[in-house]
């Protein structure tokens, strides 16, 4: 006899991301998935971002890694609370470890949590971990044929940030093709072209952030 | 990939399903996976015949159906087939589709004996 399922096979991994947001949301707290190959500058970005971020509102941060508290320690010197996750060997952050982590933050005191995930632009795409959207790095050194290679990835993302623009002159980068290809994939998501080393970019990108934030609290109103 | 993550979760579901069943052996599995899933088929077959030696579920057969990708325009609203990896609109040339298939990763039928 058969026997008609339909059942997700990640279920198990939905239903901690539902959770998670459930309690993000009874918080007001907007979350953000940050996504990217390694070194292509996510820590940096938040490095930058958070002092902005700081003068008006009250960031957290997971950081995700395979092995070491170096992120997180970097993360700690600009005074936020922040927590390290580690995978023991996962390639990519999944809710119940998320969830274990915002239990620690102190939820009610926060407007926003950064979840920095493993560095890895492949498999981090398939997990939700019940963030308000994925937004992905990628530096001008990685080449403007990413978006067309990960597009599940670049499909999700709710904003991308090109970082490293400073060294455009001296790669190979193509930003016209880069754009033809991106906008190929996803049509809505904004782009930031910005440079952590100078500066350039990052408060536009804080403006994009801040209308997040202030999309939780307001859905947390509603919910009162 | 993490296709012995995935055949660990969804042996535990057929598992349920044989359970709910009376226990009966269980002939086959269907699963229907989007071609946007990064899952290697023959992968997900390999483990999950490996996994299922020596329990309630040996000898059932993994079946792999593949949902090819599909795209909503967003410029005329058209749903079509994705053609390769970019969500271009055959019809107006739209760009930067909504793809409403192609991410599936669902258990959708057991087989059981009967």
């Amino acid at each position: 006899m058969e026997v008609r399922v339909l059942q997700n096979i990640l279920e198990a991994n939905e239903q901690a991301a539902e959770e998670n947001r459930r309690r993000l949301a009874e918080a007001g707290v907007a979350a953000l998935n940050l996504i990217s190959a390694p070194g292509a500058g996510k820590t940096s970005l938040l490095e930058r971002l958070i002092p902005v971020l700081s003068t008006e509102y009250r960031v957290g941060v997971l950081e995700g890694d395979i092995a070491t508290t170096r992120d997180a320690e970097r993360i700690g010197a600009l005074g936020v609370p922040v927590l390290q996750l580690l995978t023991n060997g996962g390639c990519h952050l999944e809710a119940a470890l998320v969830g274990r982590g915002l239990e620690e933050l102190p939820l009610a005191e926060l407007d926003v949590v950064f979840i920095e995930n493993v560095g890895n632009i492949a498999c981090p795409a398939e997990f939700d971990l019940g963030e308000a959207a994925k937004v992905g790095v990628l530096s001008v050194t990685e080449g403007h044929d990413k978006p067309a290679k990960y597009p599940l990835l670049f499909h999700e993302l709710k904003a991308l940030v090109l970082n490293k623009v400073d060294l455009l002159d001296y790669t190979d980068f193509d930003k016209d093709a880069f754009l033809r290809d991106f906008r190929g994939i996803n049509a809505t998501a904004p782009l930031f072209e910005v440079s952590c080393r100078t500066g350039q970019g990052v408060e536009e990108f804080a403006r994009w952030v801040v209308q997040v934030i202030v999309r939780a609290r307001e859905g947390a109103g509603a919910t009162q | 990939m993490h296709e012995l993550g995935i055949a660990q979760a969804l042996v535990e579901q057929v598992q349920a399903v044989q359970a709910a069943h009376g226990g009966r052996p269980v002939v086959s599995v269907g699963v229907r996976i989007g071609s946007w899933r990064l899952v290697v088929k023959e992968s997900l077959e390999f483990y999950y015949e490996a996994i299922t030696r020596g329990t309630s579920l040996e000898g059932s057969r993994l079946e792999v159906e593949t949902v090819p990708a599909a795209a909503r325009c967003r410029q005329c609203g058209e749903e079509y087939a994705v053609e390769g990896l970019l969500l271009v609109c055959p019809g107006c040339g739209g760009r930067g589709g909504e793809l409403v298939r192609g991410e599936e990763l669902h258990l959708s039928t057991v087989e059981l004996a009967d």
